[in-house]
């Protein structure tokens, strides 16, 4: 491209740095924001189930409800780098129930006090579902959803093994012994079958039965900032002892899949035994594999004991509608439409009254798979564990994580436990005054 | 205006667009970031507040057993990795440079993104259903462990990163390469030189430059790498893999523990920026 | 003489090996998820073990994954993707190059400073700054745009750095004797240097194209709403509250894979060998 011109050099220069200028230059007039809408910050799996909800609230309030939805993963650090550049374009946004204290003492969420009575508290949600949502006696966020989890078990490697099928009452629950052994029965390396694996396998969520059940407690202390000696008692050892022998001694459960693979494997009929969540029935109804349910398995000299407890959802603490914010809360919250609709269609375990006393009155739901519900319904009303309350849960959460994967890959449980609490114990630190 | 200041005034003009950039999108927000290293977060009462600590973050690194391990695992995993990398691009391209067909297969690694990739190889080398260890099976060699092993969880990272990483310096090599013009070739050939002379003795001291170049980008980038950790280890088991840019991203997006993690990180830049200084002396090139 | 002969095809023999066993190593991921993308989500682990020919076919397959992320919005993702990743090349090539070339060819006050400055801004990982970013993009009122996507990522010291070791290879009295032909340096750049270097526009090209198509965590923060997504992120959503849609991720991989791959087989004529040797005997 040969041109002479001196005054073509100078004007390609002077276009280059409008360009340039321009593109810094152009106001994006961001959203003309209208005085009658929300912003609600959620996982990507609820747009699909609340939309209609949505619509319902737009049509009786005329306010509108504006979506930024996210994926698990990301969602919980997403809320973190909003929060730290003080969004202000956020109204309302999904809580983890276990994640509330870190929230409050953060300043993340508006107080809710006086936004619900204490009657329509009593009255909506029993109180392990709702007591989590408060912290130093205020409420900061009311649970939208609960979860429970329960035995699952292939019929056909059963039978193939001769075993006789766990009892689905309560009262008749197997042992973690029972497990074992017929755990043992089934697995088959050579066809690439095991026998007994957890669902969230190295998550505290889903292990902390374990230790409970033992009697070692949610391994932190009653003002939740410390846990010194608490990740190391008998319970504890004791149940990680037995973690630590399904991989390493009795070899009836697979080192490497993490939560988002085994479940699959469940359902591609390639493990015998499997605690795991409610929501895993649709997927494996769908995947064709032969099951059934039972209640989540107990040590035999302790307590039976499940895990529990889902989202919540909180006012965002910079929202600058704050009234409307609560009107849709309490609607999602409270009227049992919603909860519901969100059991019947998509397998999601209710907290409050009404869609339990639903699930006990329905007939479906005294068949197999459905069964599990009903079992749920008693667990959460009997066995269920709360979650370590604690400002440093996330730390708490993490470094345990990190801990449950080094005993699934063999390391010593004590020591690993005793590594766990001085980490811990160091990230709580900064949360003591 | 003298052709001294006509200079000047050229390289003004042309550099001006990309450090008005650089400046706005990259410099201002690093050195709002490193500020952030001199704070932490606490409890004060009721609820959190950001209060100046000075270089307490950095005390308590230097205090910290997990920091030095860190430490030691990132170093130890570029030591290995970026010569690795670069060794077998340099020998791939000297090999491929005109076998346009081979070569079109070992990039595609390129199509595939980090994180996804760090996904598949998880499901490749999983120690009891993967397809590694069937194969190995095949051949008669026992199943390894990979990443749940102490031992070896570093170096199937390293295979990860490899894997990718291959393909692309393969290519910066080979345009090197390419630029090398023949008659190099042809007069030394004249001379007598074989194969392996020419490659010693032309080949690579005219990929000088461009090596130099992948050596400084391979090292930046490899030193921050942490997808697969992220994914797959979770810096385990037992920290084997905890390299410092993951312990940072954790302390920072996970823990909101800001200062420590910014503290990391300019742990971090200092490191690469004596490592790059190195590199630059020691390649070196005069102009011609 | 038979020996030698013998040891030459020992030699080739050895080497097609050490190939062979590369392209395995190298297609091995690729293999698998083009074939399990195709396969119903719950039998996507059934056959990882033992290792059969199931493992490698899809019995029974479906195009249902293809389907499905189409109809979630992917194909809106790629359009994205491709937009933003070809204006940041386009763009950034001539930013980048302007910069790499006064860098390489000119002497002036304050240039081993900014040099510096440049290297140090791809040295510093971009989660260390990816929030007080964040803040600024919002304050700009760039936020959930195609600007947020392009202008942070246009200005690339990688890009500046490949480029000023390129031109330090094109020969200085090339540029001297046109410039006592009366050339402006605006001429000598873009009518002597840029079209001599083909290969590097490529390299710069791959560069930028490739930070784009991978880029997730940045627009993630910066544009994550349904009209604005970008690949990386798009293919997060293929998930449910518990689990991942395994196929439909896979199928979203290989489609991802497919552009790019494309583009560099179609660019790999521009690698011409000696072009620039006959440049330079102009």
């Amino acid at each position: 491209m040969k041109v002479g011109l001196v005054k073509l050099k100078d004007l390609k220069q002077v276009a280059l740095v409008v360009l340039v200028l321009g593109l810094l230059a152009i106001p994006l007039a961001a959203y003309a924001e209208k005085p009658t809408s929300i912003k609600f910050v959620i996982g990507n799996w609820a747009p699909p189930v609340l939309q209609s909800f949505f619509e319902k609230f737009e049509k009786e309030t005329g306010i509108k409800v504006e979506v930024d939805d996210y994926e698990f993963r990301n969602l919980l650090d997403i809320i973190e780098v909003r929060q730290k550049a003080k969004d202000e374009t956020v109204d309302l946004f999904f809580v983890d129930a276990p994640l509330v204290p870190s929230y409050a003492v953060r300043g993340f969420m508006k107080a809710l006090d006086g936004d619900f009575t204490e009657q329509e508290i009593g009255a909506t949600w029993p109180e392990a579902a709702v007591g989590v949502g408060y912290w130093d006696g205020t409420l900061w966020a009311p649970p939208i959803n609960n979860s429970s989890q329960v035995l699952f078990y292939n019929k056909e490697l059963f039978k193939e093994a001769g075993l006789a099928y766990p009892s689905v009452e309560v009262e008749k629950r197997w042992t973690w012994k029972q497990v074992v052994e017929a755990a043992k029965k089934i697995v088959d390396p050579d066809r690439g079958i095991w026998g007994f694996s957890f669902d969230q396998v190295n998550r505290y969520y889903q292990l902390q039965a374990l230790p409970e059940s033992a009697g070692g407690g949610s391994g932190v202390g009653k003002d939740g900032l410390s846990v010194k000696g608490y990740l190391t008692n008998d319970g504890w050892i004791k149940a990680f002892t037995f973690y630590h022998d399904l991989y390493e001694r009795w070899k009836v459960s697979p080192r490497g899949p993490g939560p988002v693979e085994l479940p699959p494997m469940f359902g591609a009929g390639k493990i015998g035994l499997f605690v795991g969540g409610l929501w895993n029935i649709p997927d494996f109804v769908e995947a064709g594999v032969d099951f059934a349910v039972a209640p989540h398995p107990y040590f035999a000299d302790g307590v039976p004991a499940t895990p529990a407890n889902s989202w919540h959802i909180g006012v965002w603490s910079h929202s600058q509608k704050p009234e409307a914010a609560v009107e849709l809360l309490r609607y999602l919250t409270m009227d049992p439409e919603v909860s519901i609709y969100w059991l019947e269609k998509h397998g999601q375990f209710p907290s409050d009254y009404a869609a339990l006393d639903y699930i006990m009155e329905e007939p479906d739901y005294a068949e197999q798979p459905w069964i599990a519900y009903r079992i749920a319904a008693y667990e959460a009303a009997h066995t269920a564990v709360i979650r370590a309350r604690t400002p440093a849960f996330l730390e708490f959460e993490e470094i345990l994580l990190d801990t449950f994967e080094d005993i699934r890959n063999g390391a010593d449980p004590k020591a690993s436990l005793q590594i766990a609490e001085s980490r811990i114990e160091r990230a709580m630190a900064r949360y003591q005054f | 205006m003298t052709e001294r200041q006509a200079r000047y005034r050229a390289a003004y003009l042309f550099i001006c667009p990309i450090i008005a950039l650089l400046v706005i999108f990259r410099l201002y927000p690093v050195a709002s970031a490193f500020w952030e290293s001199l704070y932490q977060l606490q409890f004060q009462g009721r609820v959190m507040e950001k209060i100046y600590v000075g270089l307490r973050n950095f005390q308590d690194l230097w205090g910290e057993p997990i920091f030095w391990k860190s430490l030691w695992v990132t170093l130890k995993f570029n030591l290995i990795v970026n010569p690795l990398q670069i060794g077998l691009a340099l020998i791939l391209a000297l090999l491929l440079n005109l076998h346009k067909n081979v070569r079109t297969i070992y990039m595609l690694p390129l199509g595939v993104s980090l994180p996804i990739a760090s996904i598949i190889w998880r499901i490749i080398l999983d120690p009891n259903q993967g397809i590694a260890n069937g194969l190995l099976k095949l051949v008669g060699i026992t199943p390894q462990p990979f990443f749940t092993s102490a031992d070896q969880a570093l170096w199937s990272v390293i295979i990860i990163a490899t894997w990718k990483g291959l393909a692309f310096w393969m290519i910066f090599l080979v345009a090197g390469l390419q630029n090398i013009p023949s008659t190099c070739y042809e007069a030394a050939r004249i001379d007598g030189a074989n194969l392996w002379q020419e490659v010693v003795h032309i080949s690579i001291p005219l990929l000088r430059r461009i090596i130099l170049f992948v050596l400084v980008v391979d090292t930046s980038v490899n030193f921050v790498l942490f997808a697969p950790m992220y994914i797959i280890t979770r810096g385990g088991p037992t920290f084997s893999t905890n390299v410092l840019m993951y312990e940072a991203y954790r302390s920072g997006f996970t823990y909101q523990d800001w200062g420590r993690a910014m503290a990391i990180a300019i742990i971090l830049l200092v490191i690469v920026l004596v490592i790059v200084g190195i590199q630059f002396k020691a390649f070196q090139t005069r102009e011609y | 003489m038979n020996i030698g002969r013998s040891k030459k095809t020992l030699l080739r023999a050895s080497w097609w090996l050490a190939i062979l066993f590369g392209l395995i190593f190298t297609i091995l991921p690729f293999v698998w998820i083009l074939v399990s993308s195709p396969r119903p989500n719950y039998i996507i682990f059934r056959y990882t073990t033992p290792l059969s020919w199931r493992t490698f076919t899809p019995v029974p397959a479906t195009w249902q994954p293809y389907i499905a992320i189409f109809q979630k919005g992917y194909g809106r993702a790629l359009v994205n993707t491709t937009f933003v990743a070809l204006t940041t090349v386009l763009c950034g090539i001539v930013i980048n190059s302007m910069a790499g070339f006064v860098f390489a060819k000119l002497e002036f006050p304050a240039k081993t400073f900014l040099f510096v400055l440049v290297i140090l801004t791809f040295l510093v990982p971009f989660e260390a700054t990816a929030i007080p970013l964040f803040i600024l993009i919002r304050r700009i009122g760039w936020y959930d745009s195609y600007h947020a996507l392009i202008v942070p990522g246009l200005a690339n010291g990688i890009v500046v750095l490949m480029y000023r070791q390129f031109f330090l290879g094109i020969p200085t009295a090339l540029m001297e004797s046109a410039r006592v032909d009366g050339a402006s340096w605006w001429r000598i750049y873009w009518d002597i240097f840029l079209p001599m270097s083909k290969p590097a526009h490529i390299c710069a090209a791959l560069i930028i194209f490739f930070f784009q198509w991978e880029s997730f965590l940045w627009p993630l923060m910066a544009a994550p709403g349904e009209k604005y997504r970008v690949i990386q992120v798009a293919i997060t959503y293929l998930s449910t509250e518990y689990g991942l849609l395994w196929n439909e991720q896979f199928a979203a991989a290989v489609v991802a894979a497919s552009i790019p791959l494309v583009l560099i087989f179609r660019f790999q004529k521009y690698y011409v060998r000696g072009m620039s040797g006959t440049e330079i005997k102009g």
